[in-house]
């Protein structure tokens, strides 16, 4: 039997309390599938970063009302469990530690098997593509190849849901381009499900299943929108008609917002 | 030195060869270096033929060359009052930095003990290390402990401050990772927070290792029986001005010399720092 990765049910996130309360996410209810992959796109404020935040247990308790479920546990026993894994905007790498040093950082925090220690990071730089930069310090690496060091570390203990919080928002579009394709080849490695964050409608339609279209602030869902394009996804298909379509349709859900 | 790599071009040629940046940078940099010694022997031998010329008396301002008789009068006296004071102040500084970087670890993870202990940490600040030298003399005699204690006294307040503050400034979304991960609070501040907090640390060495002399110092002048400090007093007390000119030129030295010591473990251990990097 097939297992949502994710449940919320009327989940509010609210900061504060009284007249200086802010309503963050109001009232969402959304599910993710066992190894889906859902883009989560909306205006900025509207509590996209929360719900990550409130998913893997990151919040504290008193903001968070209504329920959650991964897996059939609560975020708290997920998280013990070590299910999460986060990606940030920035890569937040440890400047002391080389790449191969802060990818094997989730290993040494948890006491691992010696034996996954020796070989796992390394399997990881080769995976995102950064053999021979082992030994590099972050300082002197790009920030796509940051990020990649950032991803890499993010897979390190198999996370059973990846949670991307705009991974590609300061990368130049090229670098965003070739990143799109890394990460859905890094994806299909794995088992995880993946909620990304996104303001970029092509990211969102480009990678991913379905995309959950938030309104402003406070956030609601307004609508999900499949996207039926067959996997492996081609680069190609970001010049045609049919994902110029799906775009659409995403554009004008969002803005659909604003005119009402 | 990489300056006169590869052969020098003839006369002739010398205008159409333009030197690569590496080599102009290291020439300027030698010539920098050259301006600074120059000015200092010109100094030296200004205020040497002055007081010659003036007839200044040795017991109010002595000359240079009367000064480097004392030190070759005596090379192994001076070397070992050198050491001895330089032994102290390390000994201090040491003290300084473990009682103060674990005293920083409690008080970083605990608001609480931050606002009970602050107003004491201030008070200790500023009491005057002279005041306090006479006290520890009375406790601890004459040996190399209270000298010690002194230079630790002095040392302690900007490592314990700056590494509170390395040790609070990490990027909040590292500690969340490490929140996800279930890291232990140990972990948290061994993989994360000490090394975040080196830099801050190296930088308080940098200005409580030549406290830590002056601390050495202070104590030999209220309650010591060696050292550079203890000299001094002495030298002093027989009106032997050259002596004491002496002393301030080693005590000058030491201080550079635990300055340098600081720079080069910093450079060694806190290699992925961009101010470390661009030096």
């Amino acid at each position: 039997m097939r297992r949502p990765a994710v449940v919320t049910r009327d989940l509010s996130i609210v900061y504060g309390s009284g007249k200086e309360a802010v309503v963050a996410l109001d009232g969402f209810n959304a599910e993710v599938d066992d190894n889906e992959f859902v883009a989560i796109i909306g205006p900025s404020g509207c509590g996209k970063s929360s719900l990550l935040k409130a998913i893997c247990d990151l919040l504290p308790a008193e903001v968070v009302q209504g329920h959650i479920d991964v897996q059939g546990r609560s975020p708290y026993d997920a998280r013990r469990d070590n299910a999460f894994a986060f990606v940030f905007q920035d890569p937040v790498l440890a400047p002391w530690r080389t790449v191969i040093e802060n990818v094997s950082l989730p290993l040494e925090v948890v006491d691992s098997d010696p034996a996954d220690v020796d070989t796992r990071p390394q399997e990881l730089v080769e995976l995102v593509g950064l053999s021979g930069f082992e030994n590099a310090l972050p300082h002197s690496l790009s920030g796509g190849m940051r990020q990649r060091v950032a991803i890499a570390r993010a897979l390190t203990l198999e996370p059973s849901i990846l949670l991307l919080d705009e991974p590609f928002g300061a990368l130049d579009e090229l670098t965003r381009d070739y990143m799109h394709d890394e990460l859905l080849k890094i994806w299909r490695t794995t088992e995880a499900s993946v909620l990304l964050i996104t303001h970029s409608i092509p990211e969102a339609v480009y990678l991913s299943d379905r995309v959950l279209v938030l309104s402003e602030r406070p956030g609601r869902l307004i609508t999900s929108v499949d996207i039926p394009f067959s996997r492996p996804r081609d680069p190609n298909l970001k010049t045609s008609v049919e994902f110029l379509k799906k775009t659409n349709e995403v554009r004008a859900s969002l803005s659909q917002e604003f005119h009402d | 030195m990489s300056a006169d790599r590869g052969t020098a071009p003839s006369p002739g040629l010398r205008s159409a060869v333009i030197p690569p940046e590496r080599e102009i940078r290291l020439l300027q940099d030698i010539a920098k270096r050259s301006l600074v010694l120059v000015i200092l022997i010109a100094t030296i031998l200004a205020w040497e033929g002055w007081v010659r010329f003036r007839d200044i008396p040795n017991y109010l301002f002595p000359k240079p060359s009367t000064v480097v008789d004392r030190l070759v009068a005596k090379p192994a006296v001076m070397a070992e009052a050198f050491f001895f004071t330089f032994f102290e102040s390390i000994i201090g500084f040491a003290l300084a930095s473990v009682v103060g970087i674990a005293l920083a670890i409690l008080i970083a993870r605990s608001a609480l003990l931050e606002r009970l202990l602050y107003p004491y940490l201030n008070i200790i600040r500023v009491t005057p290390v002279i005041a306090i030298a006479p006290l520890l003399t009375i406790w601890f005699g004459h040996g190399i402990l209270p000298q010690a204690l002194i230079a630790a006294l002095i040392a302690f307040f900007p490592i314990v401050v700056t590494t509170v503050l390395g040790l609070k400034s990490v990027d909040p979304e590292l500690v969340s990772l490490m929140r996800l991960l279930n890291a232990t609070e140990a972990k948290e501040l061994w993989k994360i927070r000490l090394p975040n907090a080196l830099p801050y640390i190296f930088s308080a060495f940098r200005i409580s290792a030549p406290l830590a002399v002056v601390g050495a110092l202070v104590g030999e002048f209220v309650g010591g029986a060696q050292g550079l400090g203890w000299i001094l007093i002495t030298a002093r007390g027989r009106l032997d001005t050259s002596t004491v000119f002496l002393m301030v030129v080693l005590a000058v030295l030491l201080g550079i010399a635990s300055f340098t010591l600081v720079v080069a473990f910093e450079k060694r251990f806190v290699k992925w720092h961009p101010a470390v990097v661009l030096e």
